[in-house]
């Protein structure tokens, strides 16, 4: 905590600023706190800047980054200074040479990394070598305080930056869940740093609700149901979890959940660390002991490539890039001794939360949250293998407690209850129609519903089967097309049903129905993409591009949504 | 009275095609509408679940694990080796895998997928098989002696099973319409002067029967044929009616009954307008209001014997003359290998409760696969759920036989007890929706808690005949039975004594509703009052009819 006296100061500090600074500082001294250097802020020549382009390019997953980035340009070009927009996709990192403003926002997905679009510009700043000391740029990193790499992804474009000796014009802002009224205090503060003398016509800063977005709860497991039938190659669990205290939460919400890990697992890497579990281990400037320490809170499965790194350097040993557990790197590359495993704990980070869907609606399932989770596999060195997460939260017993935050996924929740709804779902991808459904269903909406769904096997792997049935039969779902490969007259996929129905979904469009997507990202989501393109382009007899952007103009109205993982 | 609720579905059903086909494209049921449940039986089909699923797929939040049991149509219960290769794929694609010999003499597959049926029958039909009119309120499989041994006579009077079979089958093209895809034809006219439009009342049963063995029940059924020969000759046939067995639990105006035998028809002309007359009179005169009066056993014993002889003669313009004397010794399979009077060999293989598979007891399905790969055989099946490997010459005999060694059938056939060899049971649970009791899951087991009390009082020559039904409408003709157990609820049954051993006498209510320790206990004392009291040569029914008299 602050001492007295400075606390004083700030209390000062803090009476005699607007609105907007507080916000503005907010982010200023969150990057400040973590790069734990001093923002050197370029010295501007504002008659040269207005000479030339500022470049603003955004890397996002679900359309934050880029709102803000939209939100930027534009001011800027009110301002008259003359501005580009790009997706990071779009962006050749070739450029950045020729570029002299660079203006970056960028979320965090992931463990700590940047979106897919922003992959190839991220990847190139670790990489080249190459001085960029001409550069002038300013990073706006999206995230959520409920990750514990916290913005990572631009924290890391902008050390990266700096490292090329670009001149930062700004220093690093940061927003959490809440992320625009520190991005609207960014915005205004580059403008004042480009142009002092502008006009900057006071602009209403939306009114910052209270900045922790993420409200903690912990729920007891009542039911944990696996949902498929026997025979069936999947596992995907229905829980039922009572609530304690009510959760205000909108159909379309995730909950996110931190995995502990397995007993065994922790056991036998403290026996390689010769530490007792319930020696007391500091982490982050708090004390544990140590089997709690790593059952709940380090990351030990997996370990990022960075943290191998260090370890690497902490051993002085060479050890080839690659991911591993930590039991299996301390088992090839043991600690000389014992007295080293704080150090090691040092370097480890913090379990990621994992986001799940809430399929339970708030009017039919009062007092209770439901999440309908599969349980992950993959294969690695030729081995089968299961998701941390996943697993933990399919092998909960009912009566087990378990600690969550809700996670408002802004972009997708549940239309006005006069809408008409498309949903497009694959796999768990159903979880938040069901939501939806149930919440329609339990309010009399008077939107008509059209339900997609596809999956596996119709005999095991139809999910919510009956609840689903009941809903058409009473005339809350009034068409559901769905996509089996096994056991099925024909076995179709999700977008090819969509193609399929081209004629009815168009007259839905253009009567203002509202199309949803959840499930996997590939191959589904990107399929039922360019299905609808396709659909687009023929109906209204476009290019893919005039397409495009028709869809674009639907997900900028709200219209069209997407949960992809 | 009001008709019952399927006659109108009858009637709507557009030539039995109803709305199936719009129930088979519905995505989001295993299951077809309630009026297409009733249409799809007479396609030889009903629509099932797997009761033992039912609360597992609840919790789920699935429907129920519905599926399709469909029944083929084979007069007489003769395959080619072609043919059991076709089922033996068919049942592995489709189906659980298991074959069903029923005690009429055909095959089922159960747990056939909605969206597998049609597959499956268009595999059936490329082996020349079909399940037209298996089910449903129509003629049914005819039934008829199977044992070639018995009798020179008997291909003559398989070939009458078939004319039967053919004579009364629906007129409609729809199996072929809607599980071949088969284009409408424009100059077929589907009227159907036998069934109209509102076919039976009830299901119709026709079995042929040669004496002096009575393996096909015969009296059990609506119709039954009794083979007259005299020197070796087919004189006609002794026409008897109004068999069948079930009744329904507290419905006193349900019984079981044994057909009556009410004349001789000469010839095939005769015999044949005789037979198609009977399902007029019953299609006319038949209950449709109550299902539970609707067989021909309650309009018979409405409208009397003699109504119905005149009846028949009358559309027959035929005369019915007396029936002729015959007499019927036994009512079994003759397991192992017997050669017929043509000289040409016959194995008859002890399948129990008739589910073709290979388990821990033998291999018989994959016996029954490779022998009929040889090719040189025929298949039967028998009334009792067994297989016969017919028609084997001299020359292919040791091979079959080395097959049947090698997989285990041959010791099981030879080496299971008489009481295990001459019991069997209905399917009941798992598929069975009208199940109250298990029965072929259960026999097995319950027959090797039986055969240690057998050996006890030292009756193990004895050919008892033990028959178990998980309900009393008596698939598995329990009330034909020496000893009959009928279930009553979940692991109760009652207990029935006293049938006949040939199969012309019913057994009667002994013990009510009892389970498994008092039924063995019962056993234990009626086989020790047998052994004791028994009249040389009187059979354990004979006996036990003797006794509930006395009391
Ligand atoms: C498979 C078979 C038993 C077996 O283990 O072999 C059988 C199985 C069924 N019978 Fe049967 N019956 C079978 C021979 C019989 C017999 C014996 C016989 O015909 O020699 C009888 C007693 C004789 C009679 O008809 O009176 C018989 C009297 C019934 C009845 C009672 C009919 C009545 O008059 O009330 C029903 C129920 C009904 O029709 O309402 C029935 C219904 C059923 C159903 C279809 C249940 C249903 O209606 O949903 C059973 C299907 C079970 C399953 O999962 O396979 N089954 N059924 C026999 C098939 C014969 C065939 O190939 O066609
Ligand atoms: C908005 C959102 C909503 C979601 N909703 C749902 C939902 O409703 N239901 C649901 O089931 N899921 C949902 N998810 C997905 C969920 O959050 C998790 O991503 C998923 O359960 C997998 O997490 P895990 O910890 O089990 O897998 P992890 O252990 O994190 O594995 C993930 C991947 O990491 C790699 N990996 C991990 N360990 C190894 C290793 N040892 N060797 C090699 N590679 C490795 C593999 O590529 C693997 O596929 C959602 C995701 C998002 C973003
Ligand atoms: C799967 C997933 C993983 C995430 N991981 C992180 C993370 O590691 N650190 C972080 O600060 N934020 C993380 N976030 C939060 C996002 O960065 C945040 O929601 C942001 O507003 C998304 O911006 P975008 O729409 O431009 O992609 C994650 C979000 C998701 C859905
Ligand atoms: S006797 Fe009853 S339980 Fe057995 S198969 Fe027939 S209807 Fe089903």
């Amino acid at each position: 905590m602050l001492a007295p006296a400075k606390l004083d100061a700030l209390h000062n500090f803090i009476e005699t600023s607007t609105k907007e600074e507080l916000l503005w500082i907010s982010g200023y001294l969150a990057g400040l706190a973590t790069d734990g250097t001093a923002g050197v802020v370029g010295s501007v020549n504002e008659s040269a800047l207005k000479q030339q382009t500022i470049t603003v390019v955004y890397g996002t997953e679900t359309g934050n980054s880029k709102k803000v980035a939209t939100m930027a340009a534009s001011k800027l070009k009110q301002h008259g200074i003359k501005t580009k927009l790009l997706a990071a996709e779009n962006f050749k990192p070739e450029q950045l040479y020729k570029e002299s403003n660079l203006v970056i926002s960028v979320s965090t997905q992931g463990e700590g990394e940047p979106p897919a679009n922003a992959k190839g510009l991220y990847d190139f700043l670790h990489a080249t070598q190459q001085s960029l000391s001409h550069l002038r740029y300013s990073v706006l990193a999206l995230g959520s305080r409920s990750y514990p790499l916290f913005c990572q992804a631009g924290v890391d474009i902008d050390s990266q930056l700096r490292r090329l000796h670009a001149t930062p014009l700004l220093p690093i802002a940061m927003c959490d869940d809440d992320f625009e009224p520190v991005a609207e205090a960014w915005i205004t503060a580059l403008l004042s740093t480009i142009q002092p003398t502008a006009n900057t016509q006071q602009e209403t800063v939306a009114q910052s609700k209270k900045a922790d977005g993420k409200k903690s709860f912990v729920a007891s497991l009542g039911v944990n149901q696996m949902l498929n039938d026997r025979g069936s190659n999947k596992e995907v669990h229905h829980l039922e979890f009572d609530l304690a205290e009510e959760l205000l939460y909108n159909p379309g919400n995730a909950v996110g959940i931190v995995p502990e890990n397995t007993a065994e697992n922790v056991n036998r890497i403290l026996a390689l660390l010769k530490l007792h579990p319930q020696d007391r281990v500091n982490y982050k400037g708090e004390t544990y002991e140590a089997f709690v320490l790593l059952q709940k809170k380090l990351s030990i499965l997996h370990l990022a490539s960075g943290v191998i790194k260090k370890y690497a350097d902490f051993l002085q040993t060479e050890i080839p890039e690659t991911r591993m557990d930590l039991y299996d790197l301390l088992r090839i590359y043991p600690m000389q001794n014992e007295s080293q495993a704080q150090a090691l704990i040092d370097i480890l980070n913090p379990i990621s939360p994992r986001l799940y869907t809430i399929s339970s609606s708030p009017n039919a399932h009062p007092g209770q949250l439901h999440l309908t989770a599969a349980l992950h596999t993959f294969e690695s060195v030729g081995e089968q293998r299961n998701g941390f997460a996943s697993s933990f939260l399919t092998q909960l017993k009912p009566g087990q407690q378990l600690e969550m935050f809700l996670h408002q996924q802004k972009t997708f929740q549940i239309p006005r209850s006069d809408r008409h709804l498309v949903m497009i779902a694959q796999g768990t991808g159903i979880s938040p129609f069901r939501s939806f459904m149930a919440e329609r269903d339990a309010i009399g909406a008077t939107g008509h519903n059209w339900l997609f769904f596809g999956e596996e096997d119709f005999v095991a792997d139809f999910y919510y089967q009956s609840e689903i049935q009941n809903w058409f039969e009473t005339g809350s779902l009034h068409y559901v097309n769905l996509a089996f490969e096994k056991n099925r007259n024909q076995s179709l996929q999700v977008h090819e049903l969509i193609l399929k129905e081209a004629t009815r979904l168009w007259q839905w469009i253009e009567t203002g129905a509202y199309i949803f997507v959840s499930g996997e990202k590939e191959p589904m989501g990107k399929e039922v993409e360019n299905a609808l393109q396709q659909i687009i382009m023929e109906k209204k007899g476009v290019n893919s591009e005039d397409a495009g952007a028709f869809l674009k103009q639907l997900a900028k109205d709200g219209r069209y949504a997407k949960e992809l993982y | 009275m009001k008709p019952s609720p399927v006659e109108k579905i009858k009637i709507e059903s557009k030539g039995l095609r109803g709305t199936l086909k719009e129930s088979l494209s519905n995505d989001l049921t295993g299951a077809v509408s309630d009026a297409d449940a009733q249409v799809i039986k007479f396609h030889g089909m009903y629509l099932q679940d797997d009761r033992d699923r039912r609360d597992e797929r609840a919790a789920k939040k699935l429907e129920r694990l519905y599926s399709f049991m469909v029944r083929l149509r084979l007069p007489g219960g003769n395959l080619t080796p072609e043919q059991w290769i076709a089922t033996h794929h068919i049942a592995g694609e489709h189906s659980t895998g298991v074959i069903k010999i029923t005690t009429r003499q055909t095959l089922q597959l159960h747990g056939i997928i909605k969206s597998h049926i049609k597959p499956t029958l268009q595999a059936f039909n490329a082996a020349h098989l079909d399940s037209i009119a298996t089910c449903g309120d129509i003629n049914r499989n005819v039934a008829a002696s199977s044992h070639p041994s018995f009798s020179p006579i008997h291909a003559q009077v398989h070939a009458y099973a078939d004319k039967i079979s053919a004579m009364l089958m629906p007129k409609t093209r729809a199996w072929y319409d809607i599980w071949l895809d088969e284009e409408k034809l424009a100059e077929y006219s589907e009227d159907d002067p036998l069934y109209q439009d509102r076919y039976l009342p009830r299901k119709f049963k026709i079995g042929i029967a040669i004496p002096p063995n009575n393996d096909v029940d015969v009296l059990t059924n609506d119709l039954a044929l009794i083979a007259i020969i005299e020197n070796e000759k087919l004189l006609g046939y002794n026409i008897a009616i109004g068999g069948g067995l079930s009744q329904t639990h507290g419905n006193p105006e349900t019984y079981p009954r044994l057909a009556t035998v009410i004349g001789f028809t000469a010839g095939e002309d005769d015999t044949m307008k005789a037979v198609y007359e009977v399902l007029t009179i019953q299609r006319d005169y038949g209950n449709r209001s109550d299902r539970k009066q609707a067989r021909l056993k309650y309009t018979v014993d409405k409208l009397g014997v003699d109504f119905f002889k005149n009846e028949i003669e009358k559309r027959a313009g035929i005369v019915l003359h007396p029936a002729k004397p015959f007499a019927f010794t036994e009512r079994k399979d003759l397991f192992g290998w017997q050669q017929s009077e043509n000289g040409l060999w016959h194995y008859t293989v002890f399948v129990e409760n008739g589910r073709v598979t290979d388990d821990e007891n033998a291999a018989t399905k994959t016996a029954l696969f490779e022998i009929a790969q040889g090719g040189n055989c025929l298949f039967r099946f028998t009334s009792n759920q067994n297989a016969i490997i017919a028609d084997v010459a001299e020359k292919h005999k040791l091979q079959i036989d080395s097959l049947l060694e090698h997989y285990g059938v041959k010791s099981f056939t030879e080496n299971a007890s008489q009481i295990r060899k001459h019991s069997m049971a209905c399917v009941a649970f798992n598929t069975c929706p009208l199940a109250l009791a298990e029965a072929q899951r259960y026999l097995p087991s319950f027959i090797s808690k039986v055969e240690p009390i057998i050996a006890k009082h030292g009756l193990q020559q004895e050919e008892i005949i033990l028959r178990m039904t998980g309900c009393p409408n008596g698939c598995g003709r329990s009330v034909a039975a020496e000893i009959g157990f009928i279930g009553t609820a979940y692991g109760k049954y009652n207990m029935q004594i006293g049938g006949d051993r040939n199969g012309e006498r019913l057994n009667q209510l002994h013990k009510q509703n009892i389970g498994e320790e008092e039924i063995l206990i019962e056993l234990d004392k009626l086989f020790g009052l047998y052994k004791s009291q028994r009249k040389p040569a009187e059979t354990f029914g004979d006996f036990a009819w003797r006794m509930l008299q006395s009391i």
